[in-house]
């Protein structure tokens, strides 16, 4: 349930409500044109409600869509995964047996999706399958690459 | 559709409608209520409409290639009906996925992994 009224959810619903019905009145607005005897309103009458159902669609996906696997936070994990590990993400097990030290921050991060009771589409299952060891041992590449980076005043 | 196709399709259809607007907003309307001319509305209008349906769809495409926030969202669907939006974000938006996403691509592909622009789950 969680998905659905989070604050990010409701903004969205928000956005909808808005975008849906207001495509819908100006549809309706450009019939009465039409009917007015202007013929372009026809043309309008017809675009706007594809503008509605697009709308519809991207409601759809930014509710249902796993936020860890989408939008920025997607990208951020995604480019996490491909600075850190040597192997497919979710294929193998390269971290298997040398997760030690890194384990309990990482399995902390880790199973946090999992216990929020919010499981339930098919995209997020695909993220919960992966073996907290190795969402583990990416995190501890992580931060071995960001070790080598550059020193700031932020990180000594 | 590659991320580099995505992009470049976004990209014409922002110019398009980017101009389309300019031509309808500083043109067409003013010859229609100023000079009682509706002509240009009449035909700009229409083509508007439709082109901006299509740059909505290669937008939506790209968006979710590229992972992109609500906010930029907003801006990419607000470029159709704010004059010179569409120029502000097509910039932002290009120079944004050049450096970010096609280098996690290339960096993807060196290492053997597909990238995040193929389907996931």
């Amino acid at each position: 349930m969680q998905r659905w009224l989070s604050p990010r959810a409701l903004l969205i619903h928000l956005g909808i409500l808005i975008w849906a019905p207001g495509c819908m009145a100006a549809c309706w607005w450009q019939v009465t044109v039409a009917l007015a005897g202007d013929a372009l309103g026809w043309v309008y009458s017809i675009e706007w409600p594809i503008l509605s159902a697009l709308g519809i669609l991207v409601w759809w996906h930014l509710i249902t869509d796993d936020p860890d696997t989408v939008g920025a936070r997607g990208l951020q994990r995604a480019r996490r995964l491909a600075m850190a590990t040597g192997g497919a993400p979710g294929g193998g097990l390269p971290g298997d047996g040398q997760t030690g030290g890194a384990a309990s921050p990482g399995s902390a991060r880790a199973a946090g999706p999992g216990v929020d009771g919010t499981a339930g589409g098919v995209r997020r299952r695909r993220y919960e399958e992966e073996d907290p060891a190795l969402a583990a041992y990416n995190d501890y590449l992580a931060a071995l690459a960001a070790s080598g980076r550059r020193k700031t005043l932020r990180r000594p | 559709m590659s991320a580099a196709a995505s992009l470049r399709a976004y990209r014409v259809m922002a110019y398009v409608v980017g101009v389309g607007l300019l031509v309808l907003v500083f043109a067409g309307v003013p010859l229609q209520y100023g000079a009682n001319q509706p002509a240009v509305a009449s035909i700009v209008g229409p083509i508007h409409g439709v082109l901006y349906i299509i740059y909505l769809l290669a937008a939506y495409n790209l968006s979710r290639k590229a992972h992109f926030s609500l906010l930029q969202l907003a801006a990419m669907v607000g470029a159709g009906f704010v004059p010179f939006l569409a120029f502000v974000v097509e910039h932002r938006t290009t120079t944004r996925i050049q450096r970010d996403l096609l280098a996690f691509e290339e960096a993807q592909a060196a290492a053997g992994r597909p990238g995040v622009t193929q389907e996931q789950g």
